[in-house]
């Protein structure tokens, strides 16, 4: 069970959620900047997890400015971008870290000896810039240009 | 015949495209009805009569699977064709729910062509005159 093909399959499953589901250009940046960087003077963020057990533990994570979140979420659920509530831009966050890692388990494990929890809002006080340099392995990615961060830590191995 | 559609999610978010795709699609719908778990799904169904149940599996309180397998414990409620519409997509869990008794399997993400496929399969392509009524009831509008 390597990690790495779990991480790509996490890849492949950015891209295809969010392209399928919320019709954006996706960009993994190869060239890794540091999360305190990468959103710098972009205000606010968000964040999201989601847990799994299995032959790996770990757990997924999506962080984003909560202007871009709002942008994402008016386009999905066709508002405009004033329109948006507090609960549907953490819903839309949930729910596409829910879809990416339901996406990377059906691709890198179809026998099922995944269990994946339900997603939870990251406590703000880990979103602080002194606190982001913790997530490590983020994913820098552009959604449409616009930038947010998704990683996948894994706790440890059991088999 | 208007259909009532039933649209069992924890994610607010995910209820309303969902909506709106099937509003879109000119389904001649009666309501559509929303709960956030399995659990509240069953407390629609006591007081409103359902034609089709689209749920999520992975859900607080009661999942879908455990709802689907309540519903086919009781004799009317076994009569609802239930559609899967999950981010799991194992070969387990689709063989859990087809046996368990469920009508379709969409796998999130989808496109919106997979529910209204699906759709047409369970309630019957809509016509022309229902989509036309859909329109002019402002189920285009988005």
């Amino acid at each position: 069970m390597k990690i790495e093909t779990l991480k790509q399959r996490m890849v492949d499953s950015i891209s295809n959620v969010m392209e399928t589901m919320f019709f954006c250009v996706v960009d993994v940046v190869t060239e890794k900047t540091p999360l305190p960087d990468w959103f710098e003077g972009k205000g606010p963020l968000l964040g999201a997890e989601l847990h799994f057990e299995g032959p790996l533990n770990g757990c997924f994570y999506v962080i984003a400015p909560q202007k871009v979140i709002n942008e994402i979420t008016a386009d999905f659920l066709g508002l405009t971008p004033e329109e948006v509530q507090d609960q549907e831009r953490q819903d839309t966050l949930k729910e596409a870290l829910n879809m990416i890692s339901g996406s990377t388990f059906t691709a890198f494990d179809k026998s099922r000896r995944f269990q994946i929890g339900i997603p939870g809002l990251l406590p703000t006080e880990r979103l602080a810039p002194d606190q982001l340099n913790g997530f490590e392995g983020a994913l820098n990615v552009l959604l449409d240009d616009r930038p947010i961060a998704i990683g996948l830590t894994v706790e440890n191995q059991t088999s | 015949m208007a259909f009532n559609v039933l649209i069992v999610d924890d994610s607010l978010a995910m209820r309303s495209v969902i909506k709106k795709t099937i509003k879109i699609a000119g389904f001649k719908i009666g309501e559509l009805l929303e709960a956030s778990d399995g659990r509240k799904a069953l407390e629609v169904m006591e007081n409103t009569w359902v034609d089709v149940v689209l749920t999520d599996i992975n859900m607080p309180n009661m999942n879908g699977f455990e709802l689907i397998e309540t519903m086919q414990q009781d004799a009317v409620l076994k009569q609802i064709p239930i559609v899967m519409v999950t981010t799991e997509g194992s070969e387990k869990a689709v063989e859990r729910a087809m046996t368990a008794g469920a009508r379709g399997f969409i796998q999130k993400p989808f496109s919106p062509e997979e529910i209204v496929k699906t759709l047409n399969q369970i309630l019957g392509e809509p016509t022309d005159e229902d989509r036309n009524t859909e329109a002019e009831d402002g189920g285009l509008d988005f």
